[in-house]
Order: structure tokens, then sequence, then C-alpha cells
């Protein structure tokens, strides 16, 4: 299987296995539209991905490099975030920080698999949390003032009766 | 640079497009130059698209959030102009860089258009679809290029159903269409179909210049309402391309036909017409799009087939006629192209078919018809015609089903069934053809030849409509072959059923069946009457005595006239029902003398014959054990044969010289006295005086007829029963439809008996007519 | 290149921590500093600045290793908000808008309400994203009662895609709306458990005999088989029959319809299929010996039963493509009822049993044994089997194992005809009444049997022979020659929520 040299942004050059490679959308279009010569030393530089990151994410493709594609979102279904494999649940066991980037990443090199689990990862975050707790999770300052968040919370009172 | 505290607030990330769009230019110029790109540079421009879209534009998007149901108006800087009413979801950054891109492309191709406006013919394709070749392919790396860019901006634009944006692949058609394309596609249209005649005239063409132009009419088919649809429009191709592709064909095909037809025989126009269709056919799949085949085949087929089908029907006579059956399988082949084309080709067939059966078997006619030579002249045309319909017609259901219909008629109806006046003589006739099969003589086949004879008569029986008589024929001559013991082979007649019971069900072949068994029995039971005798006390029977019990309802045997059993005899026959009696009690012996035989041995004569005679015969001739002369009033008396069968006897007897009289043999009265010859000669030892009586044989005909005419109305009656008990009430028409249905298998009823047959229902009050409801029956439980 | 890593750097710490560093500088350092303090310090780091990452990292380690246990805790209140990302706030700043829309979109409505009292940023995330719209969407798409309302209630109209040129309202309009919604589901719920609905009355008025034996129905009409040999399709709107289909030479005892063609039994023996638009009877199957009591197809299969104690398989390529496939035979008394799908046809019998069949092979799988007396109805959907007897008791079974998990009493005369969904039972019986059981509730082994039936309806005044229901209706046939349609969704004059646009 050829490889193909990947460059971050920090100038690091990871040496990937083509079909992994290939994970990421933007990468496979890009082979696709210049076409892939044999035995070639160019390197394709990511500008908007450093080398920590790119380790992660080229972690995440070579366990998933064998999965079968992704189906269409279908619409129809319902919005499930319990579905994380016990391996991406361990794999994201991350800092936030390392997470925020990882979505970058993903976003960046169009890698949906790997958006989907990380989007679902921070909503498990929110999930069933109170606004309290939410702020404390994400360490966020509450910048309402009291009157807003009376009328938000009143607004919102219909939730709470159940 | 490690100064925890120095951390300024994050700022938003600001890109104006015109950081950006100078790079991005000059990339994209060199795509269109089809410069070679190093990966590096194309993940550049990548980048500055995706820069580009994800940058935020001041205004703080950490003030305030806008007042409930206000859109925001914040974050409105370039790239976000169209304010407001956005309600997919937050704006994304992109119309400014897509405006530019889609200058870009204007501009190239109104460039591009200069150099090809000109030009005209070969000229203008060359240019036209290399043209096209190297702008798609760019095209296609500029989509990739700006892949971000359409897979947020573009594809958030299509959630909100806003017009006019396109992906950037989509961008690109749609500016060559109506850039390049709108200006061109004249010209390019009847370049191509210049082109196009010139092959169809022999001529070589370069086709990669049609398929060229004919790809780029498909792709430029944009679904404008629904732009993020990938379904293919092919209106560009329909209206540009194939609409007046069509007529050029009509107008070419419709000259060279008619003038092609003046000057050739139909047969030669045919291979020409075949030949152009596979030719259009080829170009379709050659430089065409698939979906023209359909209705280019429309076309050629209206212009080269159906506008000449009577010049066709007029010619398919004719190659019947002369038996030409490759020029009948292309005939078929081409009109088979045409919706309902084929319906007179199979008229005139099944006529054709019809009146040579007719024909054949007119030679059958005058004499009594020979079954063999009847049933294998209808198997010769059939044979003939099954093969061409097989190879010529290709097995086509509807030539099929014209041959079965022609067979039908013809076997059913012909010169011979008119002589006899009797729609059932075909059955008889095969029925006895089978007798000749299956019988002990001379002339039986082997075994595979006899199997496939036998097929040979099924094809035959399919055609038959009264079933019913043959089986009742069938069963007679398999009876009489199973008394005497004159089978030809077990595995023939077991095979021949079978090939009935496929045929006609179990209930058709299971009297058939039982005959079988009886005669199985028969043998054990033979074997066990031995054994019963030589253990027992009484004296020995001095005669070599067998039997065959036959079950009375299996059989088609009527019980003979009665007669005094010769003494000879009595004590065997009385030694058999005691026997059988004790084995079955219960049931009870009808003794069928006139199918029962028996050989004598003659002291009187010069020589010692063995004479194989019917019991009657029997009877009468042991009378001259006693004396050599009676009176046949004596011989009445004494053998107590009726009259007019017992002359029947003496006259075989008499023909066969072992008895003399001196009146004729007609004329025989009471009075005649009839002497033994003791002059009897004959060169075999071994002499069979046993001949059928010409009164059985009629006798036997009529009531197997009148038999028929019973049975069906029996059939009939239980149809109607079995139909109405599950329907309840009913329509006499819908009844008598069901009827005709249940019973096609077996014969055709015929309606004025169906209705009979449901007035002796009502009769025995099965049914009764619905009050109030006209020709409406219901059952009555 | 510099600016590069200097991005990089922000990137890393985006959160303003200037709260956690207060506490750093008041809490920490209680006692003055040494006076040397200030420069060596500034040396140190001047070294720690010229190192590379790796060792940076292992400095600090040693460092670290060097304090007490209550400095770690300090340093780790320190460093734990370096680590925390306010990823709603912070992918807008990065142009990801719609990767923070991602996220909260698969917040239910409780967790949603709590986002959006987080600080105004989140709000304004979620008010631009369009949130509670993109939640009523999923709601619609994933659950039957939500798309019904939405048709009923005509606020789809907001929903999805605009029609080109018109324009949905603001954000506002659907945070108002969802709750407006639940208030709207209560009260249908509410009208099941009390009873209360909208009564609409068809009477037949079948000449000879009356009765109406079967019934389908969609939004637009209702096909029923009657008693008089008759099929009538009646008019949702109008009440009215439009249609009367006649062939059949016995009473129309069970039929189905989808968009291409009506399918019927009769007791006249035969299956007959009709063209659901036009009327026209395309077939008639001729099979059973007797009269043909219930029949079900679906995808290129249909499955008959028979007085005559047989189930007839066919494979169905087209209304006039019909075959049979297969014949089952087992039961001992007449075959009142059959449904099946991929995995098994279920059928119940006069001779008290059900049965199960292999769909796919035909072959028998096992028999449900329980009920005194003979079965007259069932439905059958994923595990579970509902089915009601002469014994007056509907019983419910686990298909997998055979077992009995349940059995409702209450009827007092012969349970005729059932009907479940998710939330409901809905049955009919000989003596006209229709009672509604709560399903969740008798699946549940812990309820006790009082609690099982919600309701008993009482209208109709004879034998209830057929019923349908969905979310807002049950729509019934009875031997007393009337089709009632019992409205919960439209009770009295509630008005029915439908927001008008700011």
């Amino acid at each position: 299987m050829p490889n193909i040299k990947l460059q971050s942004s920090d100038n690091e050059i990871f040496d990937v296995d083509v079909e992994i490679a290939k994970c990421s959308v933007t990468i496979k279009t890009m082979l696709e539209d210049l076409g892939m010569d044999e035995d070639e030393e160019e390197v394709v530089p990511l500008p908007n991905v450093n080398s920590a990151i790119l380790k992660k994410v080229i972690q995440w493709a070579t366990y998933h490099k064998d999965d079968p594609p992704l189906p269409e979102d279908d619409e129809n279904k319902e919005k499930r975030t319990d579905d994380i494999s016990s391996w991406d649940a361990d794999f994201l066991k991350v800092d936030q920080g390392t997470l925020f980037e990882l979505i970058l990443a993903a976003n960046y090199l169009d890698i949906k698999g790997l958006l989907d689990v990380t989007c679902k990862t921070v909503a498990n975050m929110i999930k069933g949390k109170t606004p309290e707790e939410i702020r404390k999770t994400f360490n966020i300052k509450n910048d309402f003032t009291a009157a807003e968040e009376d009328q938000v919370r009143k607004e919102n009172e219909w939730c709470e009766e159940k | 640079m490690s100064s925890v505290n120095m951390r300024p607030p994050p700022p938003l990330k600001q890109i104006d497009l015109d950081q950006i769009w100078g790079d991005l230019r000059e990339g994209i110029e060199q795509v269109y130059k089809r410069q070679y790109m190093t990966k590096q540079r194309y993940m550049d421009l990548y980048t500055h698209v995706y820069n580009y879209c994800t940058s935020v534009h001041q205004q703080g998007s950490s003030s305030s959030p806008a007042p409930r149901g206000a859109p925001p108006a914040n974050r409105n800087t370039q790239g976000k102009k169209q304010a407001g009413h956005v309600h997919g979801g937050a704006q994304l950054v992109g119309l400014e860089l897509y405006k530019r891109l889609r200058e870009f492309l204007r501009n190239y191709l109104i460039n591009l258009l200069k150099n090809g406006a000109e030009l005209m013919g070969e000229d203008v394709l060359a240019f036209y679809t290399t043209q096209w070749e190297e702008y798609q392919f760019s095209s296609r790396v500029l989509n990739g290029v700006c892949s971000y860019l359409n897979r947020h901006w573009v594809k958030r634009e299509f959630e909100e159903s806003r017009k006019g944006i396109y992906e950037i692949y989509q961008l690109a058609l749609v500016t060559w269409r109506d850039n390049l394309f709108k200006c061109l596609n004249k010209q390019v249209t009847s370049a191509v179909l210049k082109l196009i005649e010139r092959e169809r005239n022999g001529e070589t063409i370069n086709t990669r210049l049609v398929s060229g132009v004919i790809n780029c009419y498909v792709a430029l088919g944009l679904n404008e309402e629904e732009p993020s649809a990938r379904g293919q429009n092919l209106g560009i191709y329909k209206d540009t391309f194939e609409a007046v592709f069509l007529e050029d064909t009509e107008r070419f095909y419709t000259r060279e036909s008619t003038d092609f037809l003046r000057n050739n025989p139909v047969t030669e126009y045919m291979i020409k017409a075949e030949q152009r269709l596979q030719e259009e056919q080829k170009r379709v799949q050659v430089y065409l799009h698939e979906t023209t085949m359909e209705r280019l085949a429309k076309t050629c087929d209206r212009v080269l087939i159906e506008k000449h089908l009577e010049i066709f029907h007029q010619e398919f006579q004719k190659l019947l006629d002369g038996e030409k059956n490759t020029d009948l399988g292309r005939m078929y082949a081409l009109v088979a192209r045409i919706p309902d084309g084929l319906c007179e080709l199979r008229r005139l067939l099944e006529q054709h078919i019809h009146a040579q059966g007719l024909s054949a078997l007119a030679h059958c006619a005058p004499a009594p018809a020979d079954p063999k030579m009847y049933v294998s002249t209808i198997l010769e045309v059939h044979k003939k015609y099954n093969a061409l319909v097989l190879l010529a017609f290709n097995n086509d259901s509807g030539f099929v089903a014209a041959l079965d219909k022609a067979c039908g008629r013809f076997i059913n109806s012909n010169s011979v069934t008119k002589a006899a006046n009797s729609s059932s003589k075909s059955p008889e006739l095969l029925a006895k053809y089978c007798d000749l099969l299956l019988k002990k003589s001379s002339k039986n086949p082997e075994e595979a030849e006899l199997e496939d004879t036998l097929n040979q008569v099924m094809v035959v029986f399919k055609y038959i409509e009264d079933k019913d008589v043959f089986q009742k024929f069938y069963s007679k001559m398999l009876a009489k072959r199973l008394v005497q013991h004159m089978s030809a082979s077990d595995d023939a007649e077991a095979s021949m059923i079978s090939k009935l019971k496929q045929a006609c069900g179990f209930e058709y072949t299971s009297k058939l069946q039982r005959m079988f068994q009886d005669i199985g029995v028969s043998k054990d039971l033979n074997e066990n009457f031995r054994k019963h005798l030589s253990m027992s006390s009484e004296a020995p029977l001095h005669i070599d005595f067998s039997i065959q019990v036959l079950s009375s309802g299996s059989w088609p045997f009527q019980q003979s006239s009665c007669f005094q059993l010769p003494t000879e005899l009595e004590r065997s026959v009385h030694r058999f029902s005691t026997f059988y009696s004790s084995q079955h009690s219960g049931r009870k012996l009808n003794w069928l003398y006139n199918m029962s035989k028996g050989e004598l041995l003659t002291n009187c004569f010069k020589n010692r014959y063995t004479l194989q005679a019917s019991t009657f015969q029997m009877a009468v001739l042991l009378q001259y054990n006693d004396n050599t002369s009676w009176t046949l009033r004596q011989l009445e008396h004494h053998t107590a044969i009726k009259g007019e069968l017992l002359v029947q006897v003496l006259q075989i007897l008499l023909k066969a010289k072992l008895l003399v009289c001196s009146d004729d043999e007609t004329e025989l009265t009471e009075a005649s006295v009839i002497d033994l010859y003791v002059g009897y000669k004959n060169k075999k030892l071994r002499v069979n005086i046993n001949i059928p009586l010409k009164t059985e044989l009629k006798a036997e005909q009529e009531t197997t007829h009148k038999h028929i005419e019973e049975d069906r109305k029996m059939l009939i009656q239980a149809a109607i029963v079995r139909i109405m008990k599950t329907r309840k009430t009913l329509k006499h028409q819908h009844l008598v439809v069901e009827v005709l249905n249940q019973l096609s298998s077996r014969f055709k009823p015929r309606v004025q008996v169906i209705k009979k047959c449901i007035d002796i229902l009502i009769e025995k009050e099965y049914l009764e007519r619905t009050e109030g409801e006209k020709d409406t029956y219901s059952y009555l439980a | 290149m510099k600016m590069e890593f200097e991005k990089m750097i922000e990137d890393t710490y985006p959160n303003q921590q200037q709260t956690s560093l207060k506490t750093l500088e008041t809490g920490t350092r209680p006692v003055p500093s040494s006076a040397g303090y200030t420069s060596e310090r500034d040396a140190c780091l001047n070294y720690f600045t010229r190192w590379n990452e790796t060792d940076q990292v292992e400095f600090v380690e040693q460092l670290l290793a060097r304090m007490c246990h209550y400095q770690h805790g300090h340093i780790n209140a320190y460093l734990k908000p370096m680590l925390q990302r306010d990823f709603i706030s912070l992918l807008p700043k990065k142009g990801l808008d719609h990767v923070a829309e991602n996220i909260l979109s698969y917040l239910d409505a409780a967790s949603l309400c709590a986002a959006e009292l987080v600080c105004r940023e989140w709000q304004r995330v979620i008010s631009e994203g369009m949130l509670w719209k993109k939640l009523v969407e999923r709601k619609v798409r994933t659950d039957s009662l939500w798309r019904g309302l939405a048709e009923r209630r005509g606020w789809i109209q907001y929903l999805f895609k605009p029609k080109p040129g018109w324009q949905h309202p603001s954000h506002a309009f659907y945070r108002q709306l969802f709750p407006k919604i639940i208030q709207d589901i209560r009260s249908i719920e509410d009208n099941w458990r009390g009873g209360r609905h909208n009564l609409q009355r068809i009477n037949c008025r079948s000449e000879n005999s009356k009765g109406v034996y079967c019934l389908q129905y969609d939004d637009n009409k209702i096909v029923s088989g009657l008693r008089d040999n008759t099929i009538k399709i009646w008019d949702r709107k109008t009440l009215q029959c439009v249609k009367e289909l006649q062939g059949h030479t016995g009473s129309v005892l069970c039929l189905q319809y989808d968009s291409r063609a009506i399918i019927s039994g009769s007791s006249d023996s035969t299956v007959r299929v009709w063209d659901v638009a036009t009327g026209a009877m395309l077939n008639t199957l001729i099979h059973h010996c007797e009269a043909v009591l219930h029949l079900r197809f679906s995808n290129g299969m249909m499955v008959t039963c028979s007085k005559d104690r047989s189930i007839a398989v066919w494979d169905m390529t087209s209304t006039t493509e019909i075959m049979l496939r297969r014949v089952l035979v087992g039961h001992r008394a007449a075959v009142n009822v059959v449904d099946f799908d991929e995995k098994y046809i279920v059928s119940a019998s006069g001779d008290r049993t059900i049965k199960v069949w292999n769909t796919s092979s035909c072959e028998f799988v096992r028999t449900l044994n329980g009920h005194k007396r003979g079965i007259a109805c069932l439905q059958y959907r994923d595990r579970l089997v509902v089915s009601g007897s002469s014994d007056n008791t509907i019983r419910l079974w686990d298909i997998e194992c055979g077992q009995c998990i349940r059995v409702l009493e209450g009827h007092e005369e012969l349970v005729r005809c059932i009907r479940f969904d998710n939330k409901r039972i809905v049955s009919g019986a000989y003596d006209g009444k229709i009672k509604v059981w709560d399903l969740p509730a008798a699946l549940d082994v812990r309820t006790p049997h009082q609690d099982l039936c919600l309701r008993t309806l009482v209208e109709h005044t004879g034998r209830v022979f057929r019923l349908q229901f969905d979310e807002f209706q049950i729509v019934s046939s009875s031997h007393d020659d009337t089709i009632l349609v019992w409205d919960f969704l439209n009770y009295g004059a509630q008005p029915a929520p439908h927001p008008e646009r700011d």
C-alpha cells in the first residue's frame, strides 16, 4: 500500500498509508483531482493542524480505516448520542482543549466520522445538566442580568413540570 | 512567549477576501491553464478557501444577543451581505468568493469564445470538444479546491431554497452553458448531424467528435429547480440534439426505404432493414446517450417496418408457400418490433396450417381411415410447423397459440371426421393407433422407438377435444389386451398411462391403473387356486383351468348372454367359485363367457389339431363328441346359445371348414343340418378360430358412444353441484362459463346439454331458480 | 512561521482566566516574597523560554515533584480552567457556527432549556441556529404523533424548507411553539384517558343483511366490507358513500388496501382484488373451499385464512399475478385471523390455539396455548402478539418464547377485534363495548390489574366487528350497521393551538 507524507503546521512529517489518509475527504478529493503518482516524495502540508492533533487524527483514522462508509445522515432517525463505541469513548478521554482541536481538525480535513463522534461527546457533556452545572463543566461566566435570567427561566418553566 | 498572564483575549479570526483572492486567483488560473499543480499548492488553495469561509468579522459576536425574534444584525460585514431573514442557522461566509469565482469563469469563457465563434464544420467540433474536455477537467479541480465552500456555504444556500446558487462545479457548467453553449450550439449541432449523415452514407468519421459534444450536452442538463439533486436532467441534450437528430433520421430512412423497395425484392429489403437497425443501435452505444435508444429504435421501426407492413403481409403468404424459413424468421424479427404487428402474421399462419392439415388428411378420407396413416399424417403436419414456429418464430407464444389453434381445428374436424359424421372419430382413431402400437404383433417397434412414438401420440392427444371418448376406447382396448395377454410390453403400457395421467390428472387414468392391479392379483389367485386343488381331497380337474377376476367397476365389459356351460367345464367353474367365495365372502362373481377362451384337441381328423376357440365355439364343437351331425335347432337346444348369436358362431366355424352345411351359410334356418367335416385340413397344427363376432363389435361401438353421452351428463351435473356448493347463488351465464372451464380438459360440453343438466338438478332439488332474480340459481343444501 | 506559532498558542488557551488568576494571587500568597524573588524568577523564566517543549515539560515535572500536597491543590485549581473550553462560544469565533449548532442539535428539550440559561452567547447560538425549529422538525420526522399533529394543526407549514419565495418566522416563534405542542399532546392524552371525544356516525343503511364486518381508513376515506356482500368507500369529510364495489356473492368478512389495490375476503370463499382508484375488480382468487375469514398483505406477499381450517400463503407479483406459494395446515377449527412480518406468520383459530410459522420457509414454529375458548382476533408486531378470545379475555404473548405475559380481563363477552400501537391496546367485544388499555403498564408486571383498563367506550348497539386507531382517533364498525369515528383530537370547543406568526 503506498504511503503519503503529511506535514503538520509545526513542520513535523507523518508517513501515512494512503488508504488511512483518505479518511479525510479533503485529502481524498485532492488525490483524485491531482492524480496519485507512484513513489512520490511530495509532501502535503496541512497548515491548519499541529503535530499533536495530527497524530491523534491519524491514530483515529488508522483504527477506523476499514469502517464501512458512513450512511448519509438519515434525518428520519432520531439523533442519538449513546452510540459512541467504547474505543472512541476511550480515545476521546482527553482534556477539552484537545477535544476542541480535534473538532477543528476534523472539520478542516472533512472527516465526518470524527466530527460526529467529537460533537456527540461534547453534547453528552451538556445533556441532563442544570445551567450552573454546564457553566462549571466548561468554565463559563453567567453574564445574564438577574432580570434577564428570570425572564428566560420563566419562559422555560413548562419544561420543569413533568 | 510563555507568559501566561500576558495572554490577550482571543482575537476573532479575520480574513478579508482581498487577502487571499490574489493568490487564489493565480492558483485557479494555473488550473485553467492546465499547468502542473503540486499537492502543496493545492492544499494552499484549499486552505485559503477554508480560512476565508471560517473567518469571523468584528462587531463582536460576544455582544449581547439580538432582541429575540429579530435577525441578528451583527457579523454582517463582507461575505455576509444578505442581511437578515436567515433562519436555517447562523450565516456563513461565502457569497463574495462565490461571486468572484463566477466572474472569473465568465471572463475565461468569453475570451475562449473569441477563438471559436467563426469556426464551422469539423473545426468547430474539434474546438468545442477539446475545450470542453479541458474545461471540465479544470473545473473538477476547482471544485475540489472549493469543497469547503460547497460543503457549508452552498449547502446552506440550498437549504434555504436560494435561487441561482450552485456547487462550484455546477456553476462552471452553468457558466459554460450561458456563455459558450448558447452561442455555439447551432453550428455545433448541425456539424454533428452532418457527420452522422456521412457515416450513414458509408464514410468513416471521427466518432470522438460526436461523443464529445454529446457528453457535453448531457452534462449541461442541470436541474434548475433542485440544484442539489444529483439526478441528471437531459433537457439540453433532448431539446438541442435529440429532437433534431430523430427528425433527420426519419427523413433519411423514409427516402432510403422507399427507393430500395422500388428497386429490390422484399427479401433483400428485409436484410437491408435488419442491417440498418443494427447500425443505429450501435450508433447509440458508441456515441449517443443511452436514453435515445428507445426513441431512435421507435423512429426506425416506424419508417423501416411499420410503413411497409402491407408489403410484408403479402410477402408472408408467399414465403410460407415457398417454405422460405430463413426469410420468415427475418420477417418475424422485424415485425415483432412493431406493437401488435404480429397479429396479422399469426392469423395468416393459423390459416395456412389449418389448410395444410385439411388437405393432408383429405388423402386419408374416402376409404375407412387407417389409424396409423391418420395419426402419422397429422403428426407430419404438426412436426413441420412446430419446427417452423420454433426456429423462425422464436417459439413466440402467439405463434405457438396459432399452431395449437390450427391443429385443434383440423384434428377435430376434417374430411375423415366428416365422413364418419362425428368429431369423436379422431379420438377413436387415436386410441386404435395406440392399440396397434401396444398390442403384440410382428411389427412391434423397439422400446426406445415405441416410447418416442407414444410421445408423438400425446402431441395429437393434446389437441383432441373429446378426451373422454379417447378414454373409453382406450380402456376397452387395454382391457382386451390385458385379458387376452396381448400386451407387447408392460413398461410401455405403464408409460402411456403415466403420460395420460400427466396430461389429464389422476382421475382420468384411475380405472386403467386398477385394471393393471387386477391382472396382477389374478396371477396370485391362480397360483393359490392351483395349490388349493393339489391339497384338496377331491378328484383333480382334468383340464388346465385359469381365471382372471376383474372388478366390475373398472373394466368396460358387459355380462355375456347366458348359455349352457359345457359339462366339461362345469366342474372347474364350480370348484373355483367355491374356492373364491371361501376367500372373499360377499363378493359376487359374474362369468364373462364371451371373453373366455379355451383350447380343444382334436382326435377326429387326420392330424391332431389344437383349436384355440371361444367358449361359445367350444360349446358347439363339444356337441360333436356325441354326434357328427346336428340340426341348428338341436344345437340351440343343447348349448342354450340364443339363435342369432349361434348363427354367427356357426358361420365362423363353417367358414373355418370345421363344419359343413348344405344350406348357404347366410341362409341358415332352424332346420339346417350341420355336420362335422372330418376331412378338415390345415397347414398349421395350432389353429386360432376365435375371431370376434360382427354383431359384438358393432354393438360394442354403439354402447361405447351411448355410454359416453351418459357419462358426460353425470360429469356435467357433478360439476354444477360442485360449483354451486361454493357459490351458493350464481347467474346462469356465469355457471355455464365455469362448467365449461372445469370440464375443458375432458371434453367440450354443449351448452344445450348443460341447460338440460341444470333442469335435471332443479328437478332433483339440488338447485332452485332464485325468486325475483332473472337467470339466477341458488344451491339447496 | 512566527505568526503561525503564535496562533497556535492562542488557540491553546482561549478562555479568559482572570477569575482564577485573582484567586491565585490573593489566596496563595499571604506571605510577602523574599527580596530576590522577582529577579531570580525572571532569570528562571528566561532560561525556561529557551528550552524546547520536551525539556520544559520535564522541568515543570521536577518542580511539581518538589512541592507539597497543599501546593498541588493550588496548582490543580490553577490548571483546571486552562484545560476547559467553552465549545459553544468558541466555535463561532472560529467561523464554525454550524459545528456549535450541530452539537446543540443533539440535545433534548430539557437540556436545550438549560443551555439557553448558560450565558448570552449560548442563547445567541441557540437562537441563530434555530435550534428549537430543528428540534421540532426532528420530532416530526421521527415521531408519528408529532407528524400527525403537525399536519392536523397546520404548523407543518413552518417547518423544513420554505416554499420558494416564502420565509419562515423567527426563532422566537418556534421557541414558543414548542411548549404549545407539548401542551396539545398532553391534552390529547387526557382526552384518551378521560374518554372525551367527538363522535361521528356513519349509518350504512344496508337493505337486507345489516352489519359492517371490516374496515380500514386513512385521512381521506374509510373502506368498509359489509354483510350485504358489498364494499363501500366513505368520504371522511362528508361521511357520504362515494363508491360501492359489487362482486362478492357472500358477506365481505375482511379487507386490506394499499395505494394500488383493495383485497377482500368473503364468505363466498373467494378473495377478490380491486383497483383502489377506480373500484374495478381486477382479480378473483378461488382457492379456499369455505369462507375467507381474514387476510393480510405486504411486500409482495399475502396470507389468507379460512373456515376450511387452512391458511394460504401467496406471492403477489402484481394485482393480477398472485400465485399460491404454500398452504399451512394444522389448526383443528376455522382459522379466524392471521398476521405476519418478515419473520413470522401468526394465526389464531377456533381451536383455542395461536400458531406461529416461519415466514420464509412456511414451517411450523410453535403453538401458543392459554385461551380457554376459541380466538377471534389478534395483532402481531415486533415481539408482541395480542389476542382476543371467546373466553372474554385478552392475552399478551412474547412470540419468541411463546410465553403469555399478561391476561387482560374486563370484557363481558367475546372479544372480537383488537389493535395496539406503542401506547395503547384497543379492543371491541360482542356486547358493543370498546375498551382502551394502557400497553406499557400491561407489559410491566408490577402494574396492578385494575390500572390497566383506561376507558370503556359504549356507543355501539351491536357486536363490534372491527376497529382501527391511531394517536388521534378510533374508527370502529359493528353489527348495528354503523361505523363510528371517535375523535380524541378535537374534543369539545377546545381551541386548537395554531400559533400566529409575529
